[in-house]
């Protein structure tokens, strides 16, 4: 009786293998990218689909009429879906060599490495299409999207920071804006004002356990940024790593920090006067207007605060890119609208202008609306500051890794900010575990 | 406690004092307020515009966005993935049932060859975790051209199918029919019924209250789920409705009063079901423990 019933889950296991095996992969497609697409636009034809998130859809919906006037016979599908759950699509279609892809796919430049490492041919090679652009776009940008000396990814949009700032609440403290220019001035100026508002309007936002932000911020800023250098070895116990952790432990130490839950906690924190100020990406300045618009007027930026006087202060955090999955069938179609709305001004400026998001494409700065002063924001030309911001901001490295990175880093914040460990050990740490988890060694 | 007198045969004395009793009414309350507050307070959210939802302190009585939020939603998909929720949620919940009662009624009251490696092979699909298995489903529903599909990716099939001889339903249809005494069947055997009609006209009808668990929980299992539609449902006319609210969910801006009403409609048939079944539920729920 139990050797039959052995033979039956023997049976029904080869059966199984059998089923498994005849699905098994096909080689990926591989990636043409001998035309360079210079033909009559007309010949363009086809359908294509674009997956981006939410109002990054939105925006680039936006520049389809356009789009269409030049190539009438495209139409394009744009799908909006959630910032993740694009990832997992994209994932799992790579991982079935190609199934059910779309044409052209939104990417976070953090998060390109991630897929050229696991599927080195999984986005198409756009060398000899997109390098004429190189010189036109924020090179820190341009350089995640070249991987191995190839194209992978057209820059979108960038993420110069600035330090968002309640004007009224600094006035209330008595604090001049212009007045301040290293962290130490600000420390100065978070004091005043936690004073002046009974303790109730703290400094800066941060989620303590779950984000770095900041740290990724004040790195990139001093130009260490994400956890690893340029040879893939772990960056964390260098001089600079160490006095933006201890940066970040002294405003904490001063009481200046709101500790807040995650992305929802600092919109909280940003529209009910929690805070007087926030560091983070330009594209914060969509999210103010849209959840806070009673405050109208009352916000302003400025470039984040020198680590010592003269030093530099322009930084970035965000941005994302536009791929084209190797497995397309319409390779000309989607280059023709990545092209488009990525490297023209008409496109990029579109969707600066309705959807607040920051153009890679450095020749859109020329138009107007760059030199304007925005009502919502103190009626100040904020849009300026970032256009000149660009070129000063340091290159990053990120590798597949970085997503590591960022939980270790989290977690190294926290011990720092709530348990009182030493940055400098908490980073010896972080790194230890770093190396742990993806076998690289630490740089010296 | 006091030796109970005659007269109590008469006049029961309540189990518990008036004193009592209020106390376990105000603990009640206590409890109902906490489990019905977060259901209250999702609707005020969803009837406020975005930038009311995170304020502090907080709205306590619905604004006035309601309707806006709805149309928001509904010119973004949401009408298309209510129905498609709706009608795979259905066609899965009878379809699983009735395969679940007919294999567990196989189980229970059939002898055969294999049984017992057969059931626990089912029982060791239950400790398969989903993510293990997603890719390579995903790579099967790519490749079927079976139904002159080309690919049943972004296909109702797609994801009613594989999730269809649930092995939890399968193990519960069991538990309760090992219950069905065999003389009952017997008789019914012996009165000229066919073993079709022994299934359908006697073992099923006494298995009501489990089979309208199983339907209910089926159903919730399939309205609620996530990850496996996303993967497979590529096109935005075949989206489920958590796939559709999440895609509110964007980089840096976030319509909440969308959200917090996609989610409220999304809740709301949930909730409706549970109250007008949820007597089914609980003592389905309970058959199972039981006679397990």
């Amino acid at each position: 009786m139990v050797r039959r019933n052995m033979h039956l889950s023997l049976i029904s296991l080869l059966v199984l293998t059998l089923i498994l095996a005849a699905c098994g992969s096909e080689s990926t497609a591989t990636t043409t990218s001998g035309n360079t697409g210079s033909t009559n636009p007309a010949d363009v034809k086809g359908e294509i689909t674009v997956w981006a998130w939410n109002v990054a859809a939105k925006s680039l919906e936006a520049t389809v009429p356009s789009f269409n006037q030049k190539y009438p016979n495209v139409k394009v599908t744009i799908q909006d879906l959630g910032r993740t759950d694009v990832y997992d699509r994209l994932t799992t279609g790579m991982q079935a060599g190609g199934a059910g892809l779309p044409d052209v796919v939104a990417i976070e430049s953090d998060r390109m490495d991630v897929y050229t490492a696991t599927f080195p041919e999984g986005l198409a090679d756009l060398t000899s299409r997109a390098s004429k652009y190189e010189k036109d776009f924020d090179p820190s940008k341009w350089a995640q999207s070249k991987i191995n000396d190839k194209i992978r990814s057209i820059p979108w949009d960038s993420g110069p920071t600035g330090l968002w700032y309640r004007v009224d609440i600094f006035e209330q403290a008595g604090v001049d804006p212009k007045s301040i220019e290293t962290w130490a001035d600000l420390i100065a100026a978070g004091e005043k004002i936690l004073a002046a508002t009974d303790g109730k309007t703290k400094l800066i936002p941060v989620d303590i356990v779950a984000d770095d932000a900041g740290f990724r911020m004040m790195t990139s800023q001093l130009g260490v940024c994400c956890y690893f250098n340029s040879d893939g070895k772990i960056n964390l116990t260098n001089e600079k790593s160490v006095q933006a952790l201890t940066l970040l432990k002294e405003i904490n130490d001063k009481g200046l920090v709101a500790n807040i839950n995650g992305w929802d906690g600092t919109v909280a924190a940003t529209k009910n006067g929690d805070v007087a100020t926030v560091p983070f990406g330009v594209w914060y300045s969509g999210t103010i207007i849209d959840q806070a618009p009673d405050l109208s007027g009352k916000w302003d930026v400025m470039l984040l605060p020198a680590f010592e006087k003269g030093g530099n202060r322009a930084a970035n955090l965000g941005g994302s890119t536009l791929a084209i999955p190797a497995a397309t069938k319409n390779l000309d179609a989607a280059w023709a609208f990545v092209e488009h709305a990525l490297a023209t001004n008409e496109g990029q400026n579109l969707m600066m202008e309705k959807f607040g998001i920051w153009p890679s494409y450095q020749p859109a700065y020329s138009a107007d609306l760059y030199s304007k002063p925005v009502a919502f924001f103190n009626n100040q030309p904020i849009w300026k500051m970032f256009a000149d911001e660009i070129k000063n901001i340091p290159p990053a490295t990120y590798t597949k890794d970085y997503a590591k990175g960022q939980a270790v880093l989290a977690s190294a914040q926290s011990k720092v900010l709530s348990q009182g460990m030493d940055p400098k050990q908490a980073l010896q740490e972080a790194a230890d575990e770093l190396a742990n988890q993806t076998g690289r060694e630490i740089a010296q | 406690m006091a030796k109970t007198k005659l007269s109590d045969d008469f006049m029961p004395k309540p189990l518990v004092s008036r004193f009592q009793r209020i106390l376990i009414y105000i603990v009640l309350v206590i409890g109902a307020f906490f489990s019905l507050f977060p259901f209250y307070y999702m609707f005020v959210q969803a009837s406020q515009p975005s930038s009311e939802v995170l304020r502090f302190p907080p709205h306590l009585w619905f604004g006035s966005s309601a309707w806006t939020n709805i149309k928001g939603l509904f010119a973004n998909g949401f009408g298309r993935s209510l129905f498609n929720s709706a009608f795979i949620a259905v066609v899965y919940a009878s379809l699983s049932v009735f395969i679940a009662s007919l294999a567990g009624y196989a189980f229970a009251k059939f002898r055969f060859r294999g049984r017992s490696v057969l059931f626990g092979m089912f029982l060791l699909v239950l400790m398969i975790p989903y993510h293990v298995t997603a890719v390579p489903l995903f790579q099967l529903m790519s490749k079927i051209t079976f139904l002159g599909n080309p690919t049943w990716i972004s296909s109702y099939q797609a994801v009613i199918l594989p999730a269809l001889a649930n092995p939890f339903g399968i193990f519960l249809m069991r538990q309760s029919m090992q219950a069905l005494p065999d003389d009952l069947l017997d008789a019914a055997r012996m009165d000229g019924a066919g073993e079709w009609r022994v299934f359908t006209s006697v073992a099923l009808p006494t298995m009501r209250p489990t089979l309208a668990a199983l339907a209910i929980y089926s159903f919730m299992f399939q309205w609620n789920s996530f990850f496996w539609p996303l993967i497979v449902m590529r096109d935005k006319a075949m989206e489920t409705l958590p796939v559709r609210i999440n895609a509110l969910v964007g980089l840096s801006i976030i319509d909440y009063g969308q959200l917090m009403m996609g989610t409220a409609l999304t809740t709301l048939p949930i909730m409706m079901i549970f109250i007008a079944f949820q007597r089914q539920f609980i003592s389905g729920a309970l058959a199972g423990a039981v006679k397990g």
